[in-house]
């Protein structure tokens, strides 16, 4: 795709964000939506206003992305040793595999009691959650990567002399980052997704907090603002991990976008 | 050449796949073939006669079903041990450089940082690939690729280099100056050379001897020896002439 076309599907794209903001905002201001139950784009540009200068939001923000950060990670990082050795090991793979397949189904809201009892209603339980919920879709593809490595690059390593530990470190593994990089990205927004229902276990800050108690003082034009906050941060942290990406990981690669999403 | 001991014996080599389809598919059937010491040996076919697959037996990627395959007088034990091997689709590892490319073979076998530095270097001369020696495979252009392709399976001074149709996805004029380069590097680093291709013309440019195998199953069909001199004039008489009989064996 050329520049020019970029710029204007770009364009394209903006414009229908603020036509949609237009006309929600019309049907509010003609009565078409009760403002009681959705605020109007204007009612949460003043609240939102109002949350920025004193702070609240980023405050709130900064806790849950902490907390998504943690999980993610911890989730990440045995997601891809526990692929990589799923794909190098197959009696490994024959063991695991099916464990793998039975857990991954199960919603995360389901593991909400299992993780209060294991690790109480503090911060553990919550990155606990956060690290399940990103663990699955990363194991997943990383395995899916390492296991469908090219039968000629295979065999061009093989070619010369490389020893099966660093065919899974200097072949396996990079072969594998495209698979990889698409887990993390589906996994980081599952991640997300699942942080308000993470933020309902007993937390006192936190976007999950802020809209869990907007509702229990019926003020949903908190509620709405909340979600729209993690609707921003998704987007944003999102783009962030694809510049991540194709910075570190797919440098290397011809069209990041090839690598999902 | 001068005098020439086997490098590559080849003997009674027939190979049966179970297709897919759970059916017996015989690829080669009965192949016997020497290859001498810095030989060039073409090896032309139309698809399905089983060419890649005797490649594929000699690099050590598959085993013969019957017969048996020396290289310098010992049996083949599988893939590396100095056997050079440029694929048809490259294989480039593309997450490497040009030159992490070529190092790559070296790298295995524990040279050293510098030692590999030099040598890659000098490869990087010899495949004409200066000013490009840290771009990404996606950043070349095929006859590039082909380049890093060469200079890395050269990079460990492979016993015997064997190709499977390397030129076959290049373009017409692209492919005759890596034929031209080809024999350059070949003149310069003694190698014997097994060479895949379906291209008549290319075996004559480059090859010592032509092997034309036949289909269903694939076997030895006719051998030809080229003794025109290099570099060959795809115009001249005996190079035409000699076209259409390899031509003619293949129909």
């Amino acid at each position: 795709m050329n520049d020019t076309s970029k710029s204007r599907d770009y364009l394209i794209s903006i414009s229908a964000v603020i036509l949609f903001l237009v006309v929600w905002q019309l049907a509010a201001t003609a009565g078409v939506i009760n403002r009681n139950i959705l605020a109007s784009p204007f009612d949460l540009a003043i609240l939102g206003a109002q949350q920025v200068v004193d702070g609240t939001i980023f405050r709130h923000t900064l806790v849950s992305l902490s907390r998504v950060i943690s999980g993610f990670t911890i989730g990440a990082v045995l997601a891809i040793i526990l692929g990589l050795a799923m794909g190098n090991s197959e009696r490994f793979r024959i063991i695991i595999n099916p464990i793998v397949e039975v857990l991954r189904p199960i919603p995360p809201l389901a593991w909400i009691p299992l993780a209060i009892i294991w690790f109480g209603i503090g911060e553990t339980s919550k990155i606990f959650l956060i690290a399940l919920t990103s663990f699955f879709p990363i194991v997943v593809n990383t395995f899916k990567g390492v296991t469908g490595l090219d039968r000629t690059l295979l065999r061009a390593a093989r070619s010369f002399d490389v020893t099966p530990r660093k065919m899974l470190w200097q072949v396996a593994l990079p072969a594998a980052m495209p698979d990889i990089s698409t887990g993390l990205r589906v996994g980081w927004s599952l991640a997300l997704a699942v942080l308000v229902a993470a933020e309902m276990i007993a937390a006192k800050s936190g976007l999950g907090f802020l809209i869990t108690e907007a509702m229990n003082l019926g003020r949903f034009d908190m509620v709405v603002f909340g979600i729209v906050v993690i609707g921003i941060v998704s987007v944003a942290t999102d783009a962030l991990l694809r510049a991540f990406i194709g910075r570190y990981l797919l440098f290397w690669h011809r069209g990041l976008d090839s690598a999902g999403g | 050449m001068d005098v020439r001991t086997d490098k590559i014996s080849i003997d009674a080599v027939s190979k049966q796949f179970i297709a897919a389809s759970g059916h017996k598919v015989e690829a080669l059937r009965d192949v016997s073939l020497s290859i001498g010491e810095n030989e060039f040996v073409c090896v032309v076919g139309r698809s399905g006669c089983g060419k890649s697959t005797l490649l594929n037996m000699v690099a050590g990627f598959l085993k013969p079903s019957s017969g048996s395959i020396l290289v310098d007088g010992k049996q083949i034990e599988g893939p590396g041990k100095g056997k050079g091997v440029v694929f048809q689709n490259l294989a480039l590892f593309p997450w490497l450089t040009a030159r992490k490319n070529i190092e790559f073979g070296c790298k295995q076998k524990g040279m050293s940082e510098s030692e590999r530095n030099q040598l890659s270097t000098e490869l990087i001369d010899l495949v004409h690939l200066n000013g490009f020696e840290d771009k990404y495979p996606f950043e070349l252009s095929g006859g590039m690729q082909q380049r890093v392709a060469i200079a890395r399976a050269l990079a460990i001074d492979p016993i015997i280099l064997l190709m499977d149709e390397p030129f076959g996805a290049l373009d017409e004029q692209t492919r005759m100056v890596m034929q031209t380069e080809l024999l350059q590097i070949w003149s310069s680093r003694k190698k014997t050379v097994v060479f895949i291709t379906h291209s008549v013309s290319e075996s004559i440019v480059l090859a010592d001897r032509i092997i034309v195998l036949g289909t269903n199953p694939g076997h030895l069909k006719r051998e030809f020896k080229v003794t025109l001199e290099r570099p060959r004039d795809r115009l001249s008489v005996d190079f035409v002439k000699l076209e259409a009989e390899v031509q003619d064996a293949l129909d």
